[in-house]
């Protein structure tokens, strides 16, 4: 530790979003007017985005205060507790300001105890205890840009094992040992497409990371090339190494500009000290690697489209054989894996095969990174051992739902992935089980529902997007998506008709056959998974009624004798349906409501009621 | 098998069917578009286009399971469920002969009175007569109706009737071989050189119509009638002249068509004697003879003691024996019977060519359905309007092309040879299996040569790899198209290209420009 106070806010555009630039500019400002006692640096991501803004401060002895939820105003407070300006003028100048400030405003809000998060307390415990960092390991101590940090955290070890003491085919042992497959979602042994690129004929192979993250609500993929760009690199080069590439290409969506510009910088610091460019380290291995944006395609995550996008085509699948391993870029053998596969491959150099293949299952070995989000309590960015049931991910590290109505489905997956029912919470993290289950390991997003989400209408809004997102070349992916899409409408829309739940069936399960790539043969999962298991629902929409009380066209709100007569339901009211009758009971014109459900959380009685009465 | 075959290779070296829309034979580069090619390779999950899968050694391939028969036929309810075509006109659809008069329209516009003849006499085998009984169903379904009044198509093949052209067969068969109709590809037949004998009785509109259809294509036809002249029960249509009447059955002796007055069936001439001397028998003989005389004859009868006759193939109890008109219970309106004479003539076809005898396979069609309100509009402003106004009576030459040139020529120029089409009749796809939100009618008719109807366009994708940069995919999901830079005019993206590129197209999205008069705005 320097003999200076440490002070890490995460900047990655999800903290920054959240307000944690404008947490960073009061900090400068404030340290600034304090004679700059304290160094400023990007925490990156710690995956508590519950929590974000989040603030640390290490003081120079290595004691560390989180601070979470932090606003721009409390920022004076919270370097009160820790820091002190320099100088006398100094002093007396800030000691007077914030004197004046304490008199003149009401800082009750803003003392900084209260944004201390203790992490021995039991929240965060819960949230921290059951998961392993493995591609995350370090991310949230460094800056993301700078090398000696990534240094300082055991970066480029594994490299410089790996290129003084290992020949490529060690190296490929190494990794098909450990049993790591694909983090893009399909799963693929990771070791054996290696060993296909490498055992291709000799000449010009590529190696491509592929940063074209689409899902919604997924951004495992985003964080770490924002948070932790070196430990990416450091893995592509390893790979490159093993498969004989002496470029490499980092495929990255352009709506992730903070993610190019890390990437880039981390590129440059790298060149500069000989761990990427000509001859690394004295190895005699050189890889060259440069950066290309995407214009924002789902499809353009497949690798045969991500491939004909790099080559400046239209990102359109192709049929595989021939696979990339074989004929790629250009024609020629490319190795083409996710974000987060390479993350994981400095690990299992660093600390042996065996160590990653220990964590997890038998056929899912290692860690999976999941972005946590939807009604869950704590939700966030989380690495657990494969093997970790849904049942431990919602319950005990996102602390079950923040409505506090019991959950009711897990979606995981994404547009590719299914929905799981509470009943099946018990289903591990694993390749196998998930498929099995009827949902999908996908790239990691992770969407947890309560009793108040129709299951009808999360079918339909995954199919939106996979339907918007199809690049329209096969039929069944172009027109059978939409088709789909359509009897979806009408259910939610109360105008089903009696053959639809069989017809949406069977066109399913055919777009599933028949579709040229994984979009499209994957896209009737979310629907496929919902008839599995929440058929009822279905069917309650083909009589008219909608469960969850969710879907516009089947669902009526009333008010019930509760009412006090507080009239804060027909203040919030956007459409005036509700006339405020102070005192009295009230009532909703159901001709006027748009159903936006603005009045059922403001009644503090919670006398209104949505149903199909 | 060479390196780098794929499985429709394979398929098609071991002489096994496997459908195919977008593939094009000799093309560099799969489309992989309509997944109609679809076959399951053994250990692999879903299915693959067997058009873009590399054929491997010791592979097991199926081609055909019910699984994979209704995954092709979904392909192609998909497809036209967005494919926003008019097989055939509303005029050819209305009339029951469902005969070809958009083509017969285009002939008399290029002032070709011989093929216009051509295509009326097979179509409706007694254009002349029809010209004057027909109530004319065909006229209240032009569309030409909606803006001002229909064509009068009644009046054109009735006029086209009587002129005395050549609408003989050949003499010499290895000249043309007459009008090759354009109609459904189950129907579509070329004319016979081995000149089987078939026997007609009764001189009827059914007995004509048949007659008329099996010389037209080749058969040595006796029509056997009671009376002394043919005709039968036309002749006692007082709105029928005689001299219609004598065209048409002039026009059938020029087919070579014999009569044999005076035979009366069951009293002059026995169907055991037909039998023995003709290849086929067509029994229509009206409404003359009963139950017992059938029955006599060895013929089956209904429950009610009618002829018993099966309704789509026209045959009777007796193979080679057909029956049509009022005798096999389809009286009533002339040109209904003309359709039903002209029907049996098809199933005896069949039964002459040693073929599964089905009667006249009814090709899918698609229909334009209701039409958005700008959707009309750019319809009407594309449609060239010249020619005479409605209330001209076709009395000459000119005034019959003035009349067919208010046409608009609905349906599709392609309908036979559209693949599409034929994969729909073939895998018996539903027309409106999966109805739903489809592609919006436009056309681009700028380029000098070509006319663009991306209404009908199934993204196949044929056309771009030879189009020199002109066209490509623009768009994602269901409303990708094919579209040319910056939605420029054909004329100006395309300006390299000539008419060949619209051969690429399953569909005739893209077609050649027809001569005659302009289609649409030259330049938008």
């Amino acid at each position: 530790m320097s003999g200076r106070t440490e002070i890490r806010v995460g900047l990655g555009s999800c903290c920054q979003a959240s307000g944690s630039g404008d947490v960073w500019r009061a900090l400068q400002s404030a340290l600034a007017a304090m004679g700059s006692p304290a160094d400023l640096r990007d925490g990156a991501c710690v995956g508590m985005c519950h929590r974000v803004p989040m603030v640390e401060v290490i003081e120079p002895g290595g004691r560390s205060t989180l601070y979470g939820n932090v606003t721009a105003q409390a920022v004076p407070g919270i370097l009160r507790r820790h820091l002190k300006p320099v100088g006398a003028g100094r002093a007396v100048r800030w000691g007077a300001r914030q004197t004046w400030q304490r008199l003149t405003r009401d800082e009750a809000w803003n003392r900084p105890e209260r944004f201390v998060v203790d992490l021995a307390a039991e929240a965060p415990r819960a949230f921290l205890d059951g998961q392993v960092r493995i591609a995350m390991a370090g991310c949230g101590q460094t800056d993301p840009i700078d090398l000696s940090e990534y240094r300082r955290v055991g970066g480029y070890k594994a490299l410089a094992k790996v290129l003084s003491t290992m020949a490529p085919g060690e190296v490929i042992d190494a990794v098909e040992r450990s049993g790591l497959r694909g983090r893009g979602g399909a799963g693929f042994p990771t070791g054996r497409k290696w060993r296909t690129v490498a055992a291709q004929a000799d000449g010009v192979r590529y190696a491509v990371v592929n940063g074209d993250e689409g899902d919604p609500g997924a951004f495992m993929d985003r964080m770490l090339l924002e948070g932790y760009p070196f430990r990416i690199l450091e893995g592509l080069t390893i790979a490159a190494y093993a498969v004989g590439a002496g470029e490499a290409f980092f495929y990255i969506r352009q709506e992730y500009p903070l993610a190019v510009e890390h990437v880039a910088d981390a590129i440059a610091a790298a060149e500069a000290a000989n761990l990427l460019g000509e001859d690394i380290l004295g190895s005699g291995f050189s890889l060259k690697v440069h950066i290309r944006q995407g214009a924002g395609a789902f499809v353009c995550g497949e690798e045969t489209a991500l491939l004909a996008s790099l080559q400046g085509r239209r990102g359109q699948p192709r049929p595989r054989p021939p696979y990339p391993a074989e004929q790629g870029l250009w024609g020629r053998p490319t190795l083409v894996s996710n974000v987060e596969t390479y993350a994981d491959v400095p690990f299992i150099l660093a600390n042996g095969p065996e160590a990653f293949a220990a964590l997890g299952t038998t056929h899912s070995a290692g860690t999976k990174v999941f972005a946590l989000a939807g009604k869950v309590a704590r939700g966030g960015l989380i690495e657990v051992p494969m093997g970790t049931t849904l049942e431990h991910i919602v319950h005990t590290i996102g602390g079950g739902t923040r409505t506090g109505r019991p959950v009711k489905a897990v979606q995981i997956g994404g547009p590719s992935g299914g929905c799981l029912p509470a009943s099946r919470l018990d289903t591990p993290v694993d390749f196998d089980a998930l498929t099995e289950a009827g949902a999908m390991m996908g790239s990691g997003g992770l969407v947890v529902l309560d009793e108040d989400d129709c299951m009808v209408d999360i079918a339909r809004y995954f199919l939106q997007f996979t339907q918007h997102e199809s690049c329209g070349r096969c039929t069944f992916c172009r027109i059978g998506t939409q088709r789909m899409l359509e009897i979806l409408n009408r259910l939610c829309g109360g105008q089903g008709r009696a053959e639809d739940l069989d017809t949406l069936e069977a066109l399913a399960g055919q777009v599933r056959q028949g579709s040229l790539c994984g979009l499209g043969r994957t896209a009737p999962n979310p629907v496929l998974s919902t008839l599995r298991y929440f058929r009822d629902e279905y069917e309650a929409h083909l009589a008219g009624r909608c469960p969850a009380g969710c879907c516009a066209a089947l669902t009526a709100y009333r008010v019930t004798d509760d009412c006090i007569g507080c009239t804060l339901c027909a203040k919030v009211c956007p459409v005036t349906a509700i006339e405020p009758q102070p005192y009295r009971r009230h009532s909703i014109d159901m001709n006027l409501c748009t159903r936006c459900h603005m009045c059922v959380p403001a009644c503090p009685a919670k006398a209104i009621r949505t149903g199909d009465f | 098998m060479d390196r780098g075959a794929t499985l429709l290779d394979a398929a098609s070296a071991a002489g096994v069917h496997v459908p195919t829309l977008c593939h094009l034979v000799g093309s560099a580069e799969p489309s992989i578009s309509c997944m109609v090619c679809v076959v399951r390779v053994a250990g692999r999950g879903p299915l693959v286009p067997a058009c873009a899968t590399p054929a491997e050694e010791d592979q097991a391939v199926f081609t055909d399971d019910e699984g994979i028969r209704s995954a092709r036929r979904s392909a192609i309810e998909l497809l036209l469920s967005d494919h926003l075509g008019e097989c055939q006109a509303p005029c050819e659809l209305a009339c029951p002969t469902h005969w070809d008069v958009p083509g017969f329209m285009d002939a008399l516009r290029e002032d070709r009175t011989d093929l216009a003849a051509q295509i009326s006499h097979d179509g409706l085998a007694l254009p002349a007569v029809l010209g004057e009984i027909c109530p004319a169903p065909c006229q209240k379904a032009c569309r030409r109706g909606e803006r001002d009044a229909p064509v009068r198509i009644r009046e054109l093949h009735g006029h086209v009737g009587r002129m005395e052209v050549a609408t003989a067969r050949p003499e010499d068969p290895g000249q043309a071989r007459g009008y090759i109709p354009k109609e459904d590809p189950g129907q579509a037949r070329g004319y016979m050189e081995d000149t089987p004998a078939v026997a007609v009785v009764g001189a009827g509109a059914a007995g004509l119509a048949a007659a008329g259809r099996l010389a037209g294509r080749g058969a040595a036809v006796t029509v056997f009638f009671a009376g002394p002249v043919p005709g039968g029960s036309l002749r006692a249509q007082a709105e029928l002249s005689a001299e219609a009447l004598e065209a048409d059955l002039r026009s059938l002796e020029r087919w070579r068509v014999q009569w044999r007055p005076g035979s009366r069936l069951g009293e002059d001439l026995s169907l055991e004697g037909l039998l023995s001397d003709f290849a086929a028998v067509v029994l229509a003989t009206g409404d003359r003879l009963d139950s017992e005389a059938w029955t006599a004859m060895g013929l089956g009868i209904d429950d009610a003691g009618r002829l018993a006759v099966d309704r789509p193939s026209r045959q009777t109890s007796r193979p080679g024996v057909f029956a049509a008109g009022a005798c096999a219970g389809r009286g009533g309106l002339a040109v209904r019977v003309v359709a039903d004479g002209l029907a049996a003539a098809e199933a005896v076809l069949q039964h002459l060519a040693g073929e599964p005898v089905t009667g006249p396979a009814r090709a899918r069609n698609v229909r334009y359905g209701p039409l958005e309100e700008d959707e009309r509009a750019q319809l009407w402003a594309q449609a060239g309007d010249s020619g005479a106004g409605p209330d001209e009576a076709v009395v000459d030459a000119a005034s019959a092309i003035a009349a067919a040139n208010r046409c608009l020529l609905c349906g599709c120029e392609g309908h036979d040879a559209c693949r599409l089409r034929q994969l729909a009749t073939e895998l018996g796809a539903r027309v409106s299996g999966f109805a739903g939100q489809r592609r919006p009618w436009a056309r681009d008719a700028s380029h000098g040569a070509l006319v663009f109807e991306g209404h009908k366009c199934i993204l196949c994708g044929s056309c771009i790899g030879r189009s020199d940069g002109g066209l490509a995919f623009a768009g994602r999901g269901f409303t990708a198209r094919v579209a040319t830079p910056y939605d420029q005019p054909w004329a100006t993206a395309l300006a390299r290209t000539d008419g060949s590129l619209a051969d690429a197209c399953p569909t005739r999205a893209i077609r050649r420009k027809r001569p005659g008069p302009p289609e649409g705005p030259e330049s938008p």
